[in-house]
């Protein structure tokens, strides 16, 4: 735990640019919230208010100050089919359970296994994010429901998002872009899709219900899936956000802290109407190129969020879809990463399949959750068969012909057992067999069972055998490897 | 094991102060200085881009513009930062003291503090420094500190926290 002064530290030693980079994020999140529920098939309010309170709740339980959470499309992708079949209500305790686990994984430290996410693979999340973002916008843009005019409006806004900045970066561009699309579009009365007709927007402050399910094993059966899934691309989603923050300002955070951040964050919003969220990387990215680096940016830009909405509540709801689909697509574009495409070729082969075996899979399951698995899967088994090259079996066979020396050197384990029965000459008659060891390392049982298949066969040809070294060898088959008590146990290992 | 000294020195006026404080220090116990200059957060200074649009290649482009930024900010402070070290150094060498280091660092001053006190019997720090927040600076660094004691505010202007009675007595 960090010390009170060091915690008012993050909320208040960086006021001025954490007011102003908040008021940016702020009025980029509203469209995002909205984009976001209409993802999930929710009324505008559901990700607003979920926006308001998952980031004022992550300025202050979160572990990353400077990092923006809000509700997303990474978690509201996952819900789909959650609300339509099961309806809101069932979103909502789904959001509740998805919190509760994000709290418990806390509590247990599961942070640590961000270190078996390979860096493919967290491009390859990103990457895939972005088209999730990208592909959410196709039905705003699809021919058959909407007219020419808005095809004329997407490209205004995108032009006015990139331009804008040329001109001036005091006013935020998405800002700019919100505003003169919906000037135009009121006094030309054109008749173009309006957040309006997406749902309901906030006109209240948020208030506490709770989420209105039967109590049953039933209930619990239907949500688990959903809140598993939620719970753990949520956390994929922050705690990658969080390094991406990390290495952006040169500093370090608490990722177990974050877990129970966004799983308080998450329970809360359940409570109050929201839909589950997580940690943003674009918004957060915006948060930093704006200035923000403290606890407040975030806390203060849900504030105004709620604020903005609650008092121009009437005046979103005239925002013209077109201008939130462009919006969304420079979000999208900012998130992908561009040098991942350009480093395809340059890249070994096997991470440049992880990245892109994970985009694949996200794109295809529009879930983050399975794409990473299978990278993770991916990036292990490539791995191993890196390692499994680390291995060579030498023989000498002594001048009568009597008695063979197999040498094992490198790595033993259930990738290099095919190449290391394969490297005896089982027909060869012999008096004895020498395995020297020495200088080998036996990683599991399936590679101990390989030698012991080894040593059957030579006996059961009629030869001697002997083990040379096996106390040096299997030392590594311990699931720890107790070197950090025994000093110099590390040379050693290393050196036979 | 002999005993240590860290003197926490910023060029501001009370650094000689410190400085000679620790050097008296270790002429009547013989502990070893140790010179600490911490290099302050990286605050301030940043540009103001609230245009709030991100583009293809922004990731890269951002924490390009901002290492570049904090390394321009880094040369900058770690050139001051050494400079004072060495003027301690001269100061506490002219002073008496035998066994000197100087270390520079990152980071903010309390944890910094905390992150090098272990090895320390003795902690020198001056009432104020350079930066205008730093007036707080002891207190901060004493409620932070891992060590009992009240810090002593004398006519130098000097607080001392000891890091333990035992080796205060013996100091």
């Amino acid at each position: 735990m960090i010390s009170f002064d060091a915690y008012r530290q993050q909320w208040f030693g960086n006021i001025r640019a954490d007011l102003l980079s908040g008021l940016v994020v702020a009025l980029a999140l509203i469209p995002e919230a909205i984009a976001f529920s209409i993802i999930a098939g929710v009324d505008p309010k559901v990700g607003l208010y979920a926006s308001f309170s998952i980031a004022v709740i992550t300025a202050f339980a979160g572990g990353r100050p400077g990092m923006i959470s809000a509700a997303t499309a990474a978690t509201a992708v996952l819900m789909v089919t959650l609300v339509k079949d099961h309806g809101l209500q069932y979103l909502l305790a789904a959001t509740v359970l998805a919190g509760l686990l994000q709290i418990g994984m806390g509590v247990l430290k599961l942070g640590f296994v961000m270190r078996y996410v390979s860096r493919s693979v967290m491009t390859g999340f990103v990457n895939a994010l972005a088209i999730l973002i990208f592909m959410a916008q196709l039905p705003e843009l699809d021919p058959m429901r909407v007219t020419w005019l808005t095809y004329v409006l997407v490209a205004a806004g995108l032009a006015i998002i990139y331009l804008f900045p040329y001109v001036t970066r005091a006013i935020p561009s998405p800002l700019v872009t919100i505003s003169i699309l919906t000037a135009m579009t009121l006094t030309f009365g054109w008749d173009v899709r309006t957040v309006g007709d997406m749902g309901a927007l906030p006109d209240t402050l948020p208030m506490f219900l709770i989420p209105d399910i039967p109590l049953t094993w039933e209930t619990l059966q239907i949500i688990l899936p959903y809140s598993v899934a939620v719970a753990v691309v949520g956390l994929l989603e922050s705690l990658m956000t969080q390094n991406l923050v990390d290495e952006l300002t040169d500093t370090r955070s608490s990722r177990n802290q974050e877990c129970i951040g966004q799983g308080l964050a998450n329970t809360a919003t359940g409570f109050i109407g929201g839909m589950a969220g997580c940690a943003m990387i674009g918004q957060s990215m915006i948060n930093v190129k704006s200035g923000g680096r403290g606890r407040l940016s975030c806390g203060f830009a849900g504030v105004m969020l709620l604020v903005f909405c609650v008092v121009l509540g009437k005046w979103a709801s005239q925002i013209p879809m077109a201008a939130l689909v462009a919006i969304m697509i420079m979000v999208s574009v900012g998130t992908f990463s561009w040098s991942s495409i350009k480093a395809l070729r340059t890249h070994p082969t096997s991470s440049s399949v992880v990245m892109v075996a994970t985009v694949v899979a996200v794109v295809y399951t529009h879930n983050l959750a399975i794409g990473v698995l299978l990278g993770v899967l991916l990036s292990g088994i490539f791995f191993a068969g890196k390692i499994a090259q680390l291995f060579r079996v030498t023989s000498t066979i002594s001048a009568d012909g009597r008695v063979r020396t197999y040498r094992v050197e490198g790595q033993m384990f259930y990738a290099s057992v095919e190449d290391f029965m394969a490297a005896f000459d089982f027909k060869e008659a012999l008096e004895k067999v020498i395995l020297d060891v020495s200088a080998a390392h036996i990683w599991d049982i399936s590679s101990v069972q390989a030698l012991d298949m080894a040593v059957l066969k030579f006996r059961r040809d009629g030869a001697e055998v002997e083990i040379v070294g096996m106390n040096a060898a299997s030392e590594t088959i311990v699931d720890r490897l107790a070197m950090h008590d025994k000093p110099g146990a590390m040379d050693e290992m290393l050196a036979h | 094991m002999t005993s240590k000294i860290i003197a926490l020195v910023d060029g501001s006026l009370y650094s000689t102060s410190v400085c000679d404080h620790a050097a008296w220090v270790s002429g009547r116990t013989g502990a070893a200085v140790e010179l600490l200059h911490v290099l302050g957060r990286r605050e301030g200074g940043l540009p103001q881009d609230l245009s709030g649009a991100i583009r293809l290649g922004a990731r890269t482009a951002l924490m390009a513009e901002l290492a570049e930024l904090d390394a321009q900010r880094a040369k900058l402070v770690a050139h001051r930062g050494r400079a004072i070290l060495e003027d301690a150094h001269a100061i506490v060498t002219r002073d008496g003291a035998s066994e000197i280091t100087t270390r520079l660092r990152h980071g903010d001053l309390v944890e910094s503090v905390a992150e090098v006190e272990a090895g320390a019997d003795l902690i020198l720090i001056g009432k104020r420094g350079e930066a205008a927040d730093f007036a707080k600076g002891p207190s901060r660094v004493k409620s932070g500190a891992d060590c009992p004691g009240q810090p002593q505010a004398d006519p130098g202007g000097i607080t001392r926290l000891q890091a333990d009675r035992e080796s205060a007595d013996r100091l």
